[in-house]
Parts: C-alpha cells; structure tokens; sequence
C-alpha cells in the first residue's frame, strides 16, 4: 500500500478543533492548578457533539475516523489534558459493542509495569465510569468497580487500581498506545507554546530571555523534538505493526519537551501554581500506561524494522 | 489513500536498481580507492539519467520526470535500500537547479539545466571564505566590472568536488557601496579557466573532500549572473533553503540507512547493543517519515519550513550518535568503516550550515524570538 497523503482527512481536523473549542469553553481562562481539581466539563457536552461516536465504524453508525484522525483529536485534547476519559471511550466505542450500548464514558484497566498480571491501572478509574473486562473480543464486558484513587500523581489521569487486567485485541491496544502518545504530543506542543512566549516576555539583562541564544537554542530544540514526536505517532497511526518503538519514543521526546519547559520558566517553572507539572505528570503516567499496555498484549518483541511496508 | 501510480512507480524503480546497481559499489565499497569511488559515482549520474531517474520531481518543461516530490523521496528511500551509490552531481541538482528555477534566466535553464540531469557537468558550490562561515553575508570575493561581465578576485574554502567540477555557483561581492546583504551577487562560474587554482584539504579522517579555490580575475559574462546585481543574497537564500531542506536530508538518510544496516549486524550478537543500534533505526526512519510528513504542506511554505527546518540538525547529530555508538563497538569486521565515518562525521553538524547557526534560524524564523 503507498500513502499518497500522511495527514489527516476532514473528520480528523474538525473534531480536533471542536475540542478545542470544547476545553476553552469550559476552561474559560482557568489555569490549570484550578481547572485540574474540578469538574467543569460535563460528559453530556462530548455526548451531545457525537465526539465521543467519532471514531465507531461508520458501518455502525459513527464518525468512520480512521486512528490518524483520532491522533488529531488526541492532539487536541493533550493541549488542556482535561480531566475526562475522552480517549479511553473514544477508543472503547470504536472496538466494542458493548461499549457502544452504554452510552457513557468508559475506560481500561492495563497492567502496572512493575505491578502483579491481576492487578489493573485505570485512568479515571474514580469517576463511576464502567471499567472494561475485555475490549475487541468475543467476549466484552463492563464492570463498573468500587474503586477510588489509589495514584493521585497525575491529578488529569486520577489512577484507580482494579483487581482485574482488561483483555484487549492486540491491535486495539497498539492503537490505544497512539492515542494515549498522542495526548502528550499534543501536551509537548502546548508547552513550546508556553515557553516561548514566556521567553518573549520575561526580561533579564534589560532583553527578553528569548534573545540570548543559550535559550533559543534550547527553544529551537523543543521545537524540533515536539515535531519529532509528532511524526512518531503520525508513522505509529499509519503502522500499527510497527507502533511500539515509535510510540514510546514520542513519549520520552514529549518529557525531554517537558522538562526544557520547566527550565526556560526558571524558578516559576517549578512552582506548583505554574502548573507546567501537571503535563509532566500526566506524561510520565501515560508512559507508564503505554507501558504496561505494551506488557499485557502479546507485543512486547521489538523487531527491527529491515522490511518496511507503510510507506513502500 | 492509496494510489496505483505510485506503486507502479515503486516497482519499476525497483526494478531499475536491482539492474543498476553496479556490482563492485555492493561488495567493495568499503575497500574502493577514492578514484574507483569518484568514477563509480560519475557513471551513476549517467545511469540515472539514462534510466528516467534523473531530476524526479523537476517539472518537465525544464527536462525533469514532472514527477511529484513525494516520488522523489521513495526512489530514495528505494536507492537506500538498494545500498545505491550517490552521484557527483549532487551540488547540480540539489543547488543549482532549484536556485535557476527559482530566479534564473531563460537562457540560464536551457544551457545548464539538461547537462546537470545528463550528468556531463559537475558543479561545485563556493559560497564559504575564510572570513566568511557562518556569517556567509560577509564574503570578500570582488567581482570587479568590466566590458561584458565580471572579474572575480578572492578566496573560498570548503568547496566539495572542486577538482571534479565544470562549474560553480558563487556568491560574490560586487559593491563596495551598497549596505550588507545588498552588496552581493550570485553567478555561475566556468571553472575550468586560467585565473581559477585550488589545493585539496586534507581532512581529519585523512580524506579530502573538501578543497580551497583561488580566484584571481576570473571571467563571468553577464548572462551567467543570477538575478540583479545585488540581489546574490536573496538567491543565496534559495540556495541554502534546498541545502538544508526536505531532498538533502532524504540523501543523506540513504547513506546513513547504509550505516545502520551495517550497525544492525555489528549488534546482533549482543542483546544490549542491538537494544541501542534498533533505538538508533527508529531515530533514522524517524527522518524519512518526517520529510514525508513535511510533503503534505509544500503548497504551504511557512507551515511546510515548521515541519522542515530541523531536518539538518536532526539528521547530522543522529549521524554523528551512530558513528560515535559504532566505533567502541570493537567489529573487528568492521572496524576500519566506524574509524573512518566516526572521524567523517564530525563535519556533519558543521557543513550546510552548522547546527548553532540552524538553530538561529529555528529560533528567530519559525519561533519568532527576538534577536
């Protein structure tokens, strides 16, 4: 198969800029220590949009976005990282039946690297949302547990623990793994943002930080790495076969992003108020997550990559 | 998407490697005198032409396929695979033609343009002086006005090919009262004349790719100027644009996916090492997928430079990773190749321009930080 186009098509462009139309709304110019630790998107405003059908079949009547598409969105959502199980259901609905006819959010429990096989790691996993027991196979089902937040680390992710890990198709997880990736590629690119016009502003030495070439250079490479790991999970959406090194690969290049974002706002950066933490955090537990999703599916053999097939 | 073109353009380009390929640049490339090397890659330049391969993407009213961008990056993702040798005629194609097509004369396309894609006329670049490197608006070289053109007196360095080429692309100062960056002219320089000398640079690795040519008065007649007088640097920039853009970079991912390939079997009987040398081929597809993200915008330039204008950085320091990584694996097959690129690295993230100084362009271009 030859790609003649690695972007996206319409469905992908329009549900990402609904959503963000969607988290500026209800964001309404609260930071991120705020916005972080309360409910202010209802679930009701993705149902009532469909965005949550957009990436089901359109044989099932959905939106028929194919996974580049739903990179797009996941994108979109990384920008706010909102704390809501957008991904997970998206991704449920598109596998699953059974996640279909519940009408609300769901999400996933996946192996904790480090963790024991019985133990499940659930994004949102606090929120009354159903938890799937599989997805993508003969036998799907939600449970919806008793659970409550056993990781607060990431504050957007709120991490319950579930005794159970949920069985997915191999393929379904790869793709769960890009979307998750793809969350904070689109977090990395909010934090250039950030931290260039943090760099514009900020003056020291009577001249805008962002002048001295110490930290234009840093600047240039978190351009350049936000880019990079954009194209990872564009390549992993195209190749899911081959979307295991490119996708942590995203990840680790998101935190490097990160991490220079917290030194170009020096002594802000590392205040809590700031907030900049709060996509690290959701960073490194998306990692985990993609990690001990990577654990759990059958797929943790790397090959290396001697016969290509995407491109050629 | 799919697209029936393209795949029977892969096919026959497949085809027509496998043919191609000469035998010797196979098995001995590593063990080739630099003669052997030179002639090898003179007659690939040949080759391509006479197989259709030559200027791919090159609309066909100046004798290219009129071909698509997106088909000249898989005829080079094929030629690496391949394990192709790269032509001399890389500063032609590259540089040259994209500067005529861009702000050429007529006269200036229909003379050079079909004996660059032939492969009968080498060119160089002298761009670079000693007192001009990363701060290329201040070259020296005067171009001096007489009856019908120009005398070009002064010095430049860095020039690959020099002693191969037929000609040259230059960059010269012809006021002497205009301010910076109006003060030059961009010509096309006959370098086969008296008045032009070079002497090769031995460089680190003991090759010399490199050499400094001397000019002292020599001619270039009016039509071979390009643009208006005073106008070299606006030209210039085309020039390094393509230097350092999508096409150069998806060159060198053909000699660096040769490198890798190479480093994949060094590792292979080490668990740890192999871990290292698959996290550097996802770094080197890496720079093929984004070139090919990047086609997507080409109708889009400030959108297109964004996803773009990294590529020489990214390409050379991974390069640079590779070599280093390799040359303490201790191959004994192999170890006089890791020697040899470990030290010829080096000058990759100081060449087309050196990564300090792209990532100037990252900073001020597409970031817009202040100077």
């Amino acid at each position: 198969m030859t790609h003649t186009t690695l972007d996206a098509t319409e469905v992908g462009r329009v549900s990402a800029s609904a959503i963000r139309e969607i988290t500026q709304r209800a964001i309404a110019g609260e930071p991120i220590a705020t916005y972080a630790h309360t409910k202010l998107l209802g679930w009701s405003t993705i149902k009532d949009g469909g965005w949550d059908w957009v990436g089901v079949p359109e044989a099932h009547d959905g939106g028929g976005a194919s996974l580049r598409d739903l990179v797009e969105l996941a994108r979109a959502w990384g920008e706010t990282c909102f704390p809501l199980p957008l991904l997970e259901t998206v991704w449920a609905k598109r596998w699953s039946v059974v996640a279909r006819d519940s009408g609300g959010p769901v999400t996933v429990a996946v192996r904790r690297p480090g963790g024991s096989a019985d133990e499940g790691f659930t994004p949102f996993g606090d929120s009354e949302v159903p938890v799937a027991r599989a997805i993508g196979t003969e036998s799907d089902c939600l449970t919806r547990p008793d659970s409550s937040v056993a990781d607060d680390f990431a504050p957007t992710l709120r991490l319950a623990l579930v005794p159970w890990v949920t069985t997915i198709d191999e393929v379904a997880a790869r793709e769960l793994a890009v979307l998750w990736a793809a969350e904070s590629v689109g977090a990395a690119q909010r934090l250039v943002e950030l931290s260039v016009a943090y760099a514009k502003e900020r003056e020291q030495f009577g001249r805008p930080i962002g002048s001295f070439q110490a930290i234009k250079h840093r600047l240039a490479d978190m351009h350049s790495m936000a880019e990079y790991a954009d194209t990872a999970v564009v390549w992993s959406s195209h190749e899911p076969h081959n979307a295991v090194r490119p996708t942590l690969y995203a990840l680790d290049t998101a935190i490097l992003v990160a991490q220079s974002a917290i030194q170009v706002h020096g002594g802000m950066g590392f205040t809590w108020e700031m907030g900049l933490h709060y996509f690290l955090r959701s960073m490194l537990m998306r990692r985990e997550l993609v990690q001990g999703l990577f654990l759990g599916a059958p797929i943790q053999e790397l090959k290396p990559m001697t016969s290509r097939s995407g491109i050629l | 998407m799919e697209s029936v073109q393209d795949d029977t353009f892969v096919e026959g380009a497949s085809r027509w490697l496998e043919a191609n390929v000469p035998e010797r640049w196979l098995k001995e490339r590593g063990a080739l005198s630099e003669e052997e090397t030179i002639s090898i890659r003179m007659d690939w330049d040949l080759r391509l032409h006479k197989g259709g391969y030559a200027g791919i993407s090159l609309p066909k009213e100046f004798g290219g396929q009129g071909l698509g961008a997106r088909e000249e990056v898989l005829f080079h993702e094929l030629a690496a695979r391949a394990h192709a040798p790269e032509g001399i005629g890389r500063i032609g194609k590259i540089l040259t033609i994209p500067t005529l097509v861009a702000h050429g004369s007529e006269w200036q396309q229909e003379r050079y343009i079909p004996e660059i894609l032939s492969g009968e006329q080498i060119w160089c670049q002298a761009f670079s002086e000693p007192g001009a490197g990363s701060d290329l608006a201040a070259v020296s070289t005067k171009a001096r006005r007489v009856d019908g053109g120009y005398l070009v007196s002064g010095q430049k360095i860095w020039t690959s090919f020099a002693q191969y080429a037929d000609r040259a692309i230059l960059l010269a100062r012809q006021s002497v009262t205009e301010p910076r960056y109006r003060n030059l002219s961009f010509f096309l320089l006959n370098m086969k004349q008296p008045g032009i000398t070079f002497r090769t640079i031995r460089q680190i690795s003991g090759d010399s790719h490199f050499a400094e040519v001397f000019l002292d008065d020599a001619f270039v007649a009016d039509e071979d100027r390009v643009g208006a007088e005073g106008d070299g640097w606006k030209v210039a920039m085309t020039t390094l644009t393509s230097e350092r853009g999508g096409v150069e970079a998806i060159t060198r991912y053909v000699d660096m996916r040769g490198d890798v390939d190479i480093l994949l079997r060094c590792c292979a009987q080490s668990p740890e090492h192999a871990a290292v040398a698959r996290d550097m081929d996802t770094k080197l597809e890496m720079v093929r997928w984004q070139v090919m993200k990047a086609l997507d915008f080409i109708d889009d330039p400030e959108r297109f430079f964004r996803s773009t204008c990294m590529l020489k950085v990214m390409w050379s320091d991974q390069w640079q990773a590779i070599t280093a990584f390799a040359v303490n694996l201790h191959c004994r097959e192999h170890e006089e190749h890791w020697r040899n690129q470990y030290l010829e690295t080096r000058a990759s993230s100081i060449y087309s321009g050196s990564n300090e100084i792209q990532r100037n362009i990252i900073g001020d271009r597409v970031l817009g930080l202040p100077r």
